[in-house]
């Protein structure tokens, strides 16, 4: 019986306990709660319609915007424009600048945002899910969020390159075998700067400049430059994880990528609203979903590696990745510099062809 | 009587006016950006001539011009060659299959160039391209032979995309000829060579150089592929450049305005000497009322290899792109032909298509403005065709003129005057759908009163009169009669418009915005992301809704060969 009683205190206890916690945590949320009526009756009255700049893939955006209009129905549309990123940024300045306001929200590469910054077109926003967000991968002024992650790596095609081949080391790119062999996205600048820092200034520089000799063909973009890579017009890649894992694991193309480099640079993708967005309930709303646990574990099924601390990255490779070395791109630093680091850049290894 | 007058003048006015505004307001916005510090819809520019002088003293400008004439002359004579034979085994000799051969030479115009080119790209690419592959394994070679990103490239994929145009006009060239001076000459006992060297060639040299210039300016206005091939290769030309002067950050639209400024006038030069040399043609009087038959040169059984020629020439410059764009959209990620990837073949890029909102409002878009375009084209060109042809109002010639000058301004010119024209004019359609009606409209007024004119020419005026003796007013007797008996005339040009308007990309391409997107910048964008599947299922889409307009033509009993 007094087995029992003990139990039944411990239990007690147990859910006390879970109670206390949950309202202390809940608690944390209830503001928020209220905030998120408040800015759900505002947004109802603008013209449900959402237009977004973006970076993603046409696929994982899609899941996300239906997701959100399921859980908003009043949003009747969420546009998504989706083009080259300078095509994309080009477009959003020259509308600013001529006092056109089409887009809501702007997702893009960190300089891109910066540069957006810069030139006053981003609204700040305190969005009540930035707490879960890594602060790595958040603007402390609350100018833009970080919906993914992602390391870029050294990915080779299978067919071509495997066993003793699979290169260890980024210093392993500079064997006379890979000569002619690989590709790499225009202007890596954040991987550039972050490699420079890791080996020391004088030995990234001879690195750099040995692997310029190697003749890498420089890719218009990620996805083109992976998609040969899977196709063997190329046997290696510098590139990100993430697109490895959509085209190994989703579409089964013969390609991996090495998991443990040192070091292994971190780039966000970053979304913020527009200062004259059209419909800026709509377009905070559409944030903090994005931010959300929701739209975390969409992004993680689509083989991304979500920004919130509360949920990891689901494709297998990512499982394997050492995360030992993992260096956060020095954003605001290629802000300032971006023309003077792309020049140097552009110079060792070429513009896009 | 004075109120017919009225009429009259008030609908010429009316027709000018809008001529004038579709032509005439693009060009001298663009003009004046060119010539202004700041872009247009900037406020602080002042004039300068900073841009022209960068233009003209670039080293790189020169390099351009040189790229661009290259790149032009190479592929329009190529393309005049492929064009002029097949035209002239089709109407000067006894080839067997005559309206098959004529069908499989038209067929390309059908393939929107973006797609063609895309399929070359899979095709020639130096490392992927199947035909590159296969060579390299069957002759033992270290690469493949060939590089579509290279001069040569691009001229090749331009070149079988405009061939079609070069027949077309050849064909109808060699139709109009008199023979009585070939025969003559067979007569006074010339051979067939002799015959060739001294009478059929300067008989038909104004039109052979007038067919020339016309594909030369289609070249070097030419935008999908210096953009799809030439770009990553390095190759940039006028359309090209202009492009990423506008599109690349930090953008240069006093460069692009420039350099646009320079594609134009080349363009125009181009057409003008055209219409010379064709207006020159009419003075040798070989286009006579007289009935007669071009003599026709028996082959023998060498009919059998040319047949066989223009089959290869089909298949090469139809079949195979068209192939390789089939093979992509059922993959999920492109690669040669290979078991591993047929096993792998399905239907979800055709689901993802179908599914995607993207596409069903690009296929939306693209419908509305094909359809909107052509009608109000005809419509508004019948009434200056009325106007030039029948009527006797002075100053006609004047409409007749502008409304025929947007065949010589280049698709991105034009999409950069309009940019700039509804980014400062208080017209509130930039960014709408409505900016690309207009864009379509004004690109194709001049085929519109081509096809309007050319039936309004074969209509007697004694109807009409007889509708006026009767008491009907202007409208009603347009309405009632003309428009009636413009009907077949007035349906052809409608459907070449129509298909003209679904292919459109380097208008489209400066205009549009995410509400407004249509097929062929759809196709451009998912390129840009190396979304090669996914493009490919929504061409092959794209394709097969041409092919059904086409078929629908046909029935209709209008043919195609109408261009220009």
């Amino acid at each position: 019986m007094k087995k029992i009683r003990r139990r039944f205190f411990h239990v007690a206890w147990a859910l006390l306990f879970t109670f206390f916690v949950g309202s202390v945590s809940s608690g944390r949320y209830n503001p928020a709660f209220g905030a998120e009526n408040e800015l759900v009756e505002a947004a109802k009255k603008e013209s449900g319609k959402l237009l977004a700049s973006i970076a993603m893939r046409l696929s994982t955006a899609k899941k996300l915007a239906d997701s959100f209009r399921v859980k908003y129905p009043f949003i009747k549309e969420v546009n998504q424009y989706r083009a080259d990123a300078e095509r994309r940024l080009e477009r959003t300045l020259s509308e600013f600048r001529a006092g056109r306001h089409s887009f809501d929200v702007f997702q893009g590469s960190p300089p891109h945002l910066a540069a957006l910054k810069a030139e006053g077109v981003l609204a700040a926003y305190e969005s009540p899910q930035a707490a879960d967000i890594d602060p790595r991968f958040k603007d402390e002024a609350g100018h833009w969020f970080d919906v993914y992650w992602y390391p870029v790596i050294i990915a080779y095609n299978t067919n071509l390159v495997s066993g003793a081949d699979v290169p260890k080391s980024w210093e392993d790119l500079l064997q006379p075998k890979w000569k002619g062999k690989m590709t790499m996205p225009r202007d890596q600048i954040g991987w550039f700067k972050v490699m420079l820092k890791a080996m020391g200034d004088e030995k990234g520089q001879a690195f750099m400049k040995a692997l310029s000799k190697q003749n890498i063909r420089i890719s218009k973009g990620v996805s083109d430059g992976v998609a040969l890579l899977a196709a063997g017009e190329f046997h290696m890649a510098i590139t990100r994880a993430q697109h490895i894992e959509i085209f190994k694991h989703g579409k089964g193309a013969p390609v991996d990528w090495v998991k443990d480099l040192n070091p292994m640079a971190v780039h966000g993708s970053p979304i913020a609203i527009m200062k004259h967005s059209p419909n800026p309930n709509s377009a905070r709303l559409f944030i903090d979903f994005l931010l959300s646990r929701e739209a975390a574990v969409i992004v993680a099924k689509s083989r991304r590696l979500p920004a919130r601390l509360d949920v990891e990255g689901l494709s297998p490779g990512f499982k394997e990745m050492n995360r030992k070395n993992l260096v956060r791109t020095p954003d605001e630093d290629i802000f300032k510099n971006f023309q003077i680091y792309r020049t140097e850049f552009r110079e060792l290894f070429g513009g896009p062809k | 009587m004075q109120r017919y007058l009225n009429s009259q003048i008030f609908i010429l006015g009316g027709c000018s006016l809008l001529v004038f505004y579709l032509a005439a307001l693009p060009i001298g916005t663009l003009l004046y950006g060119s010539f202004r510090s700041a872009p247009v819809m900037v406020a602080g520019g002042v004039f300068t001539i900073q841009n022209y002088v960068s233009a003209f003293f670039d080293q790189e400008a020169y390099y351009l011009a040189w790229n661009s004439v290259q790149f032009a002359l190479g592929s329009s004579l190529l393309a005049f060659v492929i064009g002029t034979y097949l035209a002239w085994i089709n109407e000067r000799t006894n080839l067997p299959f005559k309206t098959t051969c004529s069908l499989m030479a038209l067929l390309p115009l059908l393939i929107p160039g973006i797609l063609s080119t895309i399929g070359w790209v899979f095709l020639l690419s130096p490392r992927i391209g199947v035909v590159n592959l296969a060579l390299k394994n069957f002759l033992g070679l270290a690469s493949g032979p060939f590089d579509v990103f290279s001069m040569w490239g691009m001229i090749w994929v331009q070149a079988v995309d405009i061939y079609p145009l070069a027949f077309l006009l050849m064909s109808a060239a060699l139709r109009n000829m008199d023979p009585a001076l070939e025969e003559a000459s067979m007569a006074a006992g010339s051979g067939t060579i002799t015959t060739l060297r001294r009478i059929t060639l300067p008989i038909m040299r104004p039109s052979m150089i007038g067919v020339m210039l016309i594909m030369f300016v289609r070249a070097i206005e030419a935008f999908e592929v210096p953009a799809v091939v030439g770009i990553p290769g390095d190759i940039y030309v006028f359309t090209s450049k202009i492009y990423l002067a506008t599109h690349r950050y930090p953008s240069d639209h006093g460069l692009a305005g420039a350099y646009a400024v320079n594609l134009l006038v080349i363009c125009v030069a181009g057409v003008l000497l055209y219409q010379r040399l064709t207006r020159r043609q009419e003075q040798f009087a070989t286009v006579t009322g007289k009935g007669y038959r071009p003599r026709v040169v028996d082959l023998g059984p060498w009919k059998y290899f040319h047949l066989a020629l223009a089959v290869v020439i089909f298949s090469i410059g139809v079949v195979t792109p068209v192939f390789i764009l089939i093979w992509a959209s059922f993959i999920p990620y492109y690669g040669v032909p290979s078991a591993e990837l047929i096993g792998k073949m399905s239907l979800e890029n055709y689901m993802f298509i179908l599914t995607y909102p993207e596409a069903t409002k690009a296929f939306k878009n693209s419908f509305f403005l094909s359809v909107g375009s052509a009608t109000s084209v005809m419509l508004v060109t019948s009434v200056i065709a009325w106007i030039t042809v029948k009527s006797k109002i002075k100053g006609k010639g004047v409409l007749d003129a502008i409304s025929f000058v947007p065949i010589a301004i280049p698709g991105i010119v034009l999409g950069i005057s309009l940019m700039w024209v509804y980014l400062i004019v208080p017209i509130p359609i930039y960014g709408t759908i409505w900016i690309l009606l207009v864009a379509y409209m004004t690109k194709y007024l001049p085929y519109g009163v081509r096809a309007a004119s050319a039936s309004m020419i074969q209509i007697t005026s004694e109807l009409e009169e007889a509708s006026h003796a009767c008491g009907g007013s202007w409208q009603q007797t347009f309405r009632k009669i003309t428009l009636p008996l413009l009907t077949p005339g007035f349906l052809a040009g409608w459907i070449y418009i129509s298909i003209l308007a679904l292919r459109e990309l380097s208008t489209s391409i400066l205009l549009y915005s995410t509400d407004s997107i249509v097929l062929s910048v759809l196709i451009f964008d998912l390129l840009d992301q190396a979304q090669y599947n996914w493009l490919a299922a929504l061409g092959v889409l794209m394709i097969l809704v041409l092919m059904a307009m086409a078929l629908l033509a046909h029935k209709l009993g209008a043919t195609m060969g109408i261009a220009r």
